[in-house]
Order: C-alpha cells, then structure tokens, then sequence
C-alpha cells in the first residue's frame, strides 16, 4: 500500500534478558544519570554527547519549560523562574530559608510547611522542580538504553534527614520512576572504587557537593561495604565558595551595576567560573556587561581566592573529626581518602584535607561521575542482574527522637546506628477514656525541640478507652533501609492497633502528592500528544520524500490529470507539515498514496517488464 | 517444626529461608537475639564468630535482596535485617550483652529505673570524682587530661567485665546488677568527655 518501502522491515530490538535500571546522581548544580552495560558502569550522555545535566529548570512564560544547558543559558535573563540549587530546598520550610534568602533570587512564598516557589507556571516545590530534572534523566536513560527502566537508585546526601529522603523519594515518584533505594552519596562513591579499583580496608569518603558536605567512614571487605560513622552539613557546599567571590565581585562593581537578579545571577556564574578556572591557573580574568551594556573584566588571584575560601573548608573539618570520634577510629588507621564532587578539584582543599588525613587523597575516579558510577552498580545489583556478594550496610546520620515535657528531646535512636533499625517505646494514657494522643518526632542532635528538624507529628487514635495510666501504648519508629521513618502503635494489653496519622512538617502528605501525580500524568498525555505529532510527521516526511524522487524518475508514466491530482495533494501534505495537526499530517499522507497509486502501479509494472524483458513465459512458470 | 509458608517443607526452628523452595520465611519475634544469629547463648562470644554470622545472615535477608519482591516479602526481609541488626548491637556490646542475659534469667533488666539508684558509698564517691576531674578539664580545654580520663574509664570497664565474666557461672543478681550499674555509669562518663569534645567542635 506504501509508496515504496524504504526502511528495512521489522527492525525491532530483541526483548533484553537484562533488566534495565540506573544510577542518578540528582545534584545540587549538576545532575547525571548512569548504567551498568556489558559489567562495566558508565554515564549516559545526551544527543550532543553531555552527561553532566544542570540541575536548572526554566519556566517560562509561554508555558513551556526548559531544563539543563538551556535553562540555565537563561539564568539571568530570566531569574525568578529559573530555578537552579533547588536541592538546598529540598525538604525544608520557608522560614528556614533566612541564611539563603539573600543567595537566592526566587520568589518564596510565604507560609507554613515546606516552601513554595512562584513562577511562571504558578506556584512549585523543590519536590516538582527536582522531578522535572528526573524525567529528563529518565528519558535520556530510555532513549540510549531503548526500554523501560526497571527502577532506578538515586543517590542523597549521606547527611539528608528524613524530610529530604522524603522529598527526593516523592520526586522520583512524580517524574515516573520506581526507587529501588535512596542510597548515600559517599556509599556510593565507595562502591565505584571498591569494585572499579579493588579498594579494601577503612576508607574515608570526603564529599563537597555544590551545596552539602559529606564525610562517611566505610569499612570496605570482600565485598562489604560497612558504614562506620557519618557526619555532614547538608547546608555546605561549593555554592558558598562561590558566593564569597560573588560578594566580591558584587562590592567591586557596586557603583556602576544595581542589585538587580539578572546582574547577580551573571556575578554568580562569573564567580563559579572563575574559581573553576584558578584551579588549573595561578592568575584568571573573566568578562562580565555590565547593567549599562558597558563590558568589563574583573582579575582574581589564586592565593587571594584561597584566603577568601580557606574558612569554608575549615567548616567542613569539624564534621570530619566528629565522624572519627562516633566510628572510634584514629587519622592514622585509614587506608584511604577518596575526594568526591566537583568542588573537590580545588588545589588548596586537596592540600588541607591531606594534611588532616595525613596522606594525599584519592581522585582516580572523576569526581563528578563517581557517585552516579556507585549508584548504577547498586541499581544493577539491586534488578536482580548479579553480584549476590556485595551488602552495603549503611546507617542513619541524625539521631531520632521525640518531644517530652518542657520542650525537650528525648532521643529513641541515635546517630549513627545501622539500618533498618526499630525502637518501641511505651507510652500511657493520663486521662480516663482518653482515646487519642499525639507524637512529635524530631532529627538531630540538640537538647531543645525548637534546635532541630521537626519532622512530623503524629496523632494516634482508637486507643480502647481505659482508666487514665491503664492503656499502655507501644509506639515502633523503623527506620527502613532508605533511612526513611515510620510509625505503627499498638495497645499492649488488648491487641488493638492504633491508628498513625501522619502530618508531616516540611514534606507534601499523600493527598498533594496525588495531585501532584494527576497533573504530571496530563504532562505526560501531552508528553504522548507530542511523540505522536512527531512521528506523524516523519511519516509525512518520508511520503513526501518517495514521492518526490518516483516523480523525478517516472513521472513520464503519468498523464496531465493524473498528474494534476498527485501535485494536489502534494501541496495538501507540504500545508499539513507547516501545521501540529496529528490528524491533517495522517489525512494528507493517505491523500498523496492514494493519488500515487497509479503511478506505483506503472512503476511496478514497468519494472516487471524490464525484468523479465529477454525471457520466455516458459523459464518464469518453470520456477 | 515449623513448616515453610511456601511448600509446607519442615524447616529447622530459626529458619529465615527455606531450604526447600527458598522462599523467605515471616519473621519469629520470639527467637533470641542468639539465635537469629545461630550463636549459642553466653556471656563469653567470639567476636569474629558474631561478625560473620551476622554478615551472612545480612547477605542472605537484607532488603536489597528483595527489591523486587513483594511487599509482604520486602516487609519479612526488614523485620529479619532489623533484629539481625539489633542483635549485632546488643551481643557486641558486653555491657548490652551482659544486661540481655541478666534480663531473659531475672525476668528484668538490671539497669532500668526499678533497680533504683547506686547504694555503694564508695561507688558514689569514686562517680563524683570522675566528674569533677572532667570539668576542670573541659574548663581549661585540656584535650591530654581528656584522653587520660577516658583511658582510665576504659581499664576500669574492662576490669568490671572480668569480673561479670567470673560471676556468670553462677549467677545471682545481686552480685551481678551492681557490676553493671557501675559499668553503666562509666559509659555515661565516657558519653560526657566526648560531648564535651563536640562542643569545642561547634563552638
């Protein structure tokens, strides 16, 4: 029926055995996606052969959106709705926002609960942003793997507390993907060098991201990757090196450029650039236009960067010496320091953190891969496609604990315990009949409720009512191997099952997530209305093109009318390709073969002459 | 015997997976922490021995090994690495340990708030010593007094664990508990030097 077959037929792929599952490293500045193929992990790269993806996200006023290199090229132009460092935001409320008020140029809404940004597209959480760069890394993982993925691990801070887990489990949930673990960064890394470069012994994992520091210690044996101890600060990172140069950069200039998003947000790329720039380089310059249009460039020297950047590295010391103490384990005994995260290229915090370890550091594997590289073996592990030896043993790095009277905490696990760990605690009732009661839980390592991350209250109901004491309520906190909390009660004395109700502080409860889900399934109707113009329109394209080149060598074949009627709808078909028809596109395409059928008629016809021109009937029936 | 969820073959009690079918078994809270490792009950334990029983246990049941299952099995793996956890905690720890013991022979803890506080004078006097020692240390941020402080709380820990170990053959709580009161006063002592520490850290 076609108008000539082209394309070899049934080219199909072959169902694969192997299942499909990836590793992503969802980052504070960039993002990346990785696979295990052939035993060997490896990163994704796009159709212009990049792997790092900004984590950036545009959107922009005509309703479209933009993620990446794209969005990101848009920064400063367009600064409220270009949202970059969203994982900072992650899990957290907007009146903790104070200390990166300043930083940000987002317009946060003001409210309860976790922040909300206002954009183009209406008001979005950290949560819709951060999935919105997880469908990009989804897509570009099924284009080059050519299947649906299995699931998918994605890789956290080691020192992310419950709320950001949460948050970053939620946003895999929107973006499509099955999690199959929320695994550490520094795990992670770990992974990738146990495996990839035989590592065994006690290892220390120094992890500076774009906005949060890491240190896990890890016991690497025959496959065992054992979490010892991990401490961090989930608000450190690169991103404040940047700022004290942007600080600079922002008082040099200060009385020929206002205070403007878009000049900032160009100060602060000129300032990430330049400090990217002096770690190959003693001296550096970058060009910068001014709000007037006027250009200028602005110098830096590396040991003046270094003295403005000396105390930021400093910050992250602390942490480290806190995770030797919890793991009761000297400098000295560690058999390695592996450097993870871009801002680890910096020279000066090569040569402190070798002296607090007393021996250089290791950066075989790019420090920018390493964790995505870890997370694809673990996914790979995880799919079911091999290595039944490898165990990770991680643990959770906040302790957990509960509000008690006079505002205090009580902490029911500590920090640094291996997961999945659970704690029951018992609890009573102090009034008769009283059928309900609430629980408030909290993370961190502070006396005061008010010092640390209030993660959820829960209320309990359908306590059998009893005289006041006689109820005895034991309450389990698991924590699972995600390092992700939750509740369950029971009375003791009858059996019943209390009912949890959890109000989550800084996350979305499963009501907006619903929500959230129904409106990424009309994304993605769209999504499907687009792939189906698309292909629409190759079709269009390849008709188009057959028919042009049977008429530049047959259309002697056709006669004035029958001609007349395929040019008729020829045009049909250019008009529908101007268009975003699906349905013009399918109509004008069955117009030309229909037209076009006597010509494909004579063309088979004289070809079938010419083949069996110089032969008798006789030989052709013989066959 | 109990018989597998799956094929009804008879599994060994304590049997998390079946020999038969290999299908994961529900967790049995009423086993000790001995036994879901497959360690014989003591006071004396192989450290080595508890790390590997626990390994290949972890290996065998951790979550990771069922991310594709279903949820009641991903439930079953949780409850099994969790107490394989737990078990970990309390049987490395001699003081935990001894206390695990002393609780599944008496019926109750020796530490908990009904065995009342430290009568011993001597006892007494010697906690308050410790004490003062430490934050006229602290004061004055003398990290060498600290690491001296805890070296000795450590050697006293070790010579109250001798002394548990010789009283376990025979077992009487009153000889018993008060060891462990003190040992667990020690702990807290040694729990108050790195606090201190830490909040040079954050200062």
């Amino acid at each position: 029926m076609a108008l000539l077959q082209i394309a070899e037929p049934g080219q199909s792929t072959a169902p694969h055995e192997h299942r499909l599952a990836v590793g992503i490293d969802l980052g504070t500045t960039h993002s990346l996606v990785a696979t295990v193929r052939s035993a060997q992990p490896e990163v994704l790269r796009d159709a212009q052969g990049r792997y790092l993806l900004p984590s950036v996200v545009q959107y922009r006023a005509d309703s479209s959106l933009r993620v990446g290199e794209e969005a990101r090229a848009e920064a400063a132009a367009d600064p409220h709705n270009t949202i970059a460092s969203v994982k900072r935001l992650m899990g957290r409320g907007a009146e903790e926002l104070q200390g990166l008020a300043g930083v940000l140029p987002y317009r946060v809404v003001a409210g309860e609960g976790l922040v909300r940004l206002q954009t183009a597209h209406g008001e979005k959480t950290p949560v819709e942003v951060s999935a919105e760069i997880l469908r990009v890394l989804r897509q570009r993982a099924e284009e080059s793997l050519g299947g649906d993925l299995t699931g998918a691990v994605i890789t956290v801070p080691a020192y992310f507390d419950d709320a950001q887990r949460q948050a970053t489990k939620d946003a895999a949930h929107l973006a499509g993907l099955s999690v199959l673990r929320l695994l550490a960064e520094p795990t992670a890394a770990a992974l990738a060098y146990g495996l990839d470069k035989g590592a065994e012994g006690l290892f220390a994992i120094y992890d500076l991201g774009g906005g949060t520091f890491d240190l896990s210690l890890l016991r690497l044996q025959k496959g065992v990757f054992e979490v010892l101890a991990t401490a961090g600060d989930a608000a450190l990172g690169g991103d404040d090196m940047d700022h004290l140069i942007a600080e600079q950069i922002l008082s040099h200039f200060a009385e020929q450029a206002d205070n403007s998003p878009a000049w900032q947000r160009q100060v602060l790329l000129a300032a990430r650039a330049i400090k990217e720039r002096l770690s190959e380089l003693e001296e550096a310059s970058v060009e910068l236009v001014l709000p007037s249009g006027e250009a200028a460039h602005w110098y830096l020297q590396r040991k003046q960067l270094e003295s403005w950047i000396e105390p930021v590295i400093r910050r992250t010391f602390a942490p480290c010496r806190r995770a030797l103490r919890d793991a009761g384990i000297r400098p000295e005994e560690i058999d390695g320091v592996v450097l993870v995260g871009g801002a680890t290229r910096v020279p000066l915090l090569r040569k402190l953190v070798a002296e607090l370890f007393g021996r250089e550091p290791l950066a075989d594997i790019d420090p920018d891969q390493v964790v995505a590289l870890g997370a694809a073996i673990q996914a790979d592990a995880l799919a079911g496609n091999q290595r039944d030896d490898l165990l990770l043993m991680d643990v959770l790095p906040l302790s957990l604990g509960l509000e008690t009277m006079g505002g205090l905490v009580e902490k029911i696990i500590p920090r640094n315990t291996p997961i999945p760990v659970a704690k029951a605690q018992e609890f009573t009732t102090f009034k008769d009949g009283q059928t309900a009661m609430s629980i408030h839980v909290l993370q961190g390592e502070r006396d005061k409720v008010e010092d640390n991350r209030s993660l959820a209250r829960f209320s309990l109901r359908g306590i059998p009512p009893l005289v006041a004491g006689a109820a005895r309520i034991r309450v389990t906190f698991q924590v699972d191997a995600d390092g992700l909390l939750e509740v369950s009660a029971e009375e003791v004395g009858t059996g019943v099952r209390a009912e949890v109700q959890v109000k989550p502080s800084y996350g979305l409860d499963d009501e907006a997530i619903t929500r959230m889900l129904r409106e990424s399934m009309d994304h993605a109707k769209e999504d499907v209305e687009q792939r189906r113009l698309a292909e629409a329109r190759v079709e269009a394209e390849r008709v188009r093109e057959a028919l042009d080149s049977a008429l530049a060598k047959d259309a002697q074949l056709l006669d004035v009318a029958e001609r007349e009627r395929i040019n008729l709808a020829r045009s049909a078909l250019l008009h529908a390709l101007g268009g975003n028809s699906v349905a013009a596109l399918n109509r004008a395409a069955e117009g030309v073969e229909k037209a076009a059928e006597v010509l494909v008629e004579r063309r088979m016809n004289q070809a079938v002459h010419k083949a069996m021109a110089g032969h008798s009937i006789e030989e052709w029936s013989e066959k | 015997m109990p018989e597998c969820r799956a094929c009804q073959a008879e599994l060994a009690p304590g049997s998390a997976i079946c020999t038969q079918c290999g299908v994961l078994q529900p967790f049995d809270p009423s086993l000790s922490l001995f036994a879901v490792l497959g360690l014989e009950e003591g006071f004396a334990i192989d450290p080595a021995a508890l790390r590997r029983q626990s390994l290949d246990r972890l290996r065998a049941l951790h979550p990771d090994r069922f991310a594709q299952a279903d949820a009641a099995t991903q439930r079953q793996s949780l409850e099994w690495s969790t107490r394989i956890n737990e078990a970990q905690a309390v049987l490395g720890d001699p003081l935990r340990r001894a206390d695990y013991l002393f609780t599944r022979h008496f019926g109750h803890s020796a530490l908990g708030e009904e065995m009342g506080s430290l009568r011993d004078p001597e006892l007494l006097m010697r906690q308050m010593e410790r004490r003062e020692a430490l934050e006229e240390a602290a004061g004055i941020r003398d990290q060498s007094a600290l690491d001296m402080l805890r070296a000795q709380a450590h050697a006293e820990e070790r010579q109250i664990q001798e002394q548990v170990a010789a009283a376990v053959a025979q077992p009487r709580a009153e000889r018993i508990a008060p060891l462990l009161q003190e040992w667990q006063y020690l702990r807290k002592f040694l729990a108050e030097i790195d606090q201190n520490e830490e909040q040079w850290d954050f200062a």
